[in-house]
């Protein structure tokens, strides 16, 4: 998939992985690639920056990990973030219903 | 003492990409650091997962570094927010000021309609036109004295400029949606920009209005209309803005 086309969509997908549990970067990526059957194939690097920012809004939060002996970031998401992400999807299923709707079902 | 564990992967290109994200990185060195440390943790952990499906050491190494991404790409999406991610808003400012336009047009014409040209663009009382000016005007208006051709052309160029205004404000709308997102602007400051810029301009054409009332309303027309689309806008944006900051998300989250 085109990475301008996911790039509108990626703190969704974040939030959405992250709603599953606490994950470092490498463990999301690949969560992500896993849930998508491989359609979100985005430069795995990308994605810190993005994580960066969505803490930096205290939609995730993060702390150190050195409990399997390399040190990690691991991002887990907030309550804050829980509510961004409830109001994210139903602005995201409004969207593609619209999309859907102009495109036709044969699409 | 046992002998260090050989590694299923060539570390080497990792420490020379590493050492080139250091460098590229922008931000305070605490942000850099913290990059390089989840890049590094990563790549390892990439490698090793690429050695394990069987990949030789080297192979293993470059594929995770590739599915990485180039280091200019990661140092790209670092970097802080930028007049580029202003483009996309200002697109969809400058759609929605002209289309709002494009209605006060529309608005102009019903008025002339309704009311007469004079009410849209009639001149001040007192306004006077040269012989030659009144002649090419009368081409316009064939059989009207001089000030109603003049209103009759102007008010038709009130509503021709205006509608062109509109159909180019849905040409940015256009290119505002098909535009790819970058970064948020923050939470309900587009509707808030719309509403101030829209009551401003509401403010100065009710003044525009009631300065022209002075004139038996000649010419008032053209400022009601732009400034009944103005306060309506500014009424929505206000309304949006203010559902925008209720809602639970917006005190950190971003939007736009």
């Amino acid at each position: 998939m085109a990475s301008n086309q996911l790039s509108g969509s990626l703190d969704l997908l974040l939030l959405s992985v992250l709603s599953g549990g606490e994950a470092h970067g490498y463990a999301v990526i690949t969560r992500l690639r896993h849930s998508s059957d491989g359609v979100f194939d985005l430069p795995e690097g990308t994605i810190y920056p993005a994580l960066h920012r969505l803490e930096g809004e205290s939609l995730l939060t993060s702390r150190w990990d050195t409990t399997t002996g390399r040190r990690r970031r691991a991002y887990a998401i907030s309550s804050l973030g829980r509510d961004a992400l409830r109001e994210r999807r139903r602005e995201w299923r409004t969207f593609s219903l619209g999309v859907q709707s102009v495109i036709g079902a044969g699409a | 003492m046992s002998a260090p564990v050989p590694s299923s992967y060539d570390e080497e290109p990792i420490e020379r990409y590493l050492d080139a994200l250091v460098v590229a990185l922008p931000g305070p060195p605490r942000s850099v650091r913290r990059t390089v440390a989840e890049a590094e943790a990563h790549l390892h952990d990439a490698a090793e997962a690429q050695a394990a499906r069987g990949l030789e050491p080297g192979e293993a190494t470059e594929q995770a570094i590739a599915d990485f991404g180039g280091v200019g790409e990661i140092a790209a999406a670092s970097r802080p927010f930028g007049l580029i991610d202003l483009v996309r808003p200002a697109a969809l400012v400058t759609g929605v000021g002209l289309v709002a336009v494009g209605l006060s047009g529309a608005l102009s014409w019903m008025m002339t309609e309704w009311w007469g040209s004079k009410f849209v663009a009639g001149d001040l009382p007192g306004s006077t036109y040269d012989a030659a000016r009144c002649r090419e005007l009368s081409e316009y208006a064939p059989g009207r004295d001089c000030l109603a051709a003049a209103a009759q052309h102007h008010a038709g160029e009130v509503v021709t400029f205006r509608l062109t205004a509109g159909v180019l404000g849905l040409l940015f709308l256009l290119a505002w949606h098909l535009a790819p997102r970058r970064r948020r602007l923050p939470c309900a400051s587009v509707p808030g920009l719309l509403a101030l810029m829209f009551g401003g301009a509401a403010l100065l054409l009710a003044g525009a209005t009631i300065d022209a009332s002075g004139g038996s309303w000649s010419g008032a027309g053209q400022w009601l209309s732009a400034g009944l689309v103005a306060a309506t806008a500014a009424v929505a944006f206000g309304i949006r803005c203010r559902a925008e900051v209720l809602r639970p998300a917006c005190a950190n989250a971003t939007s736009g």
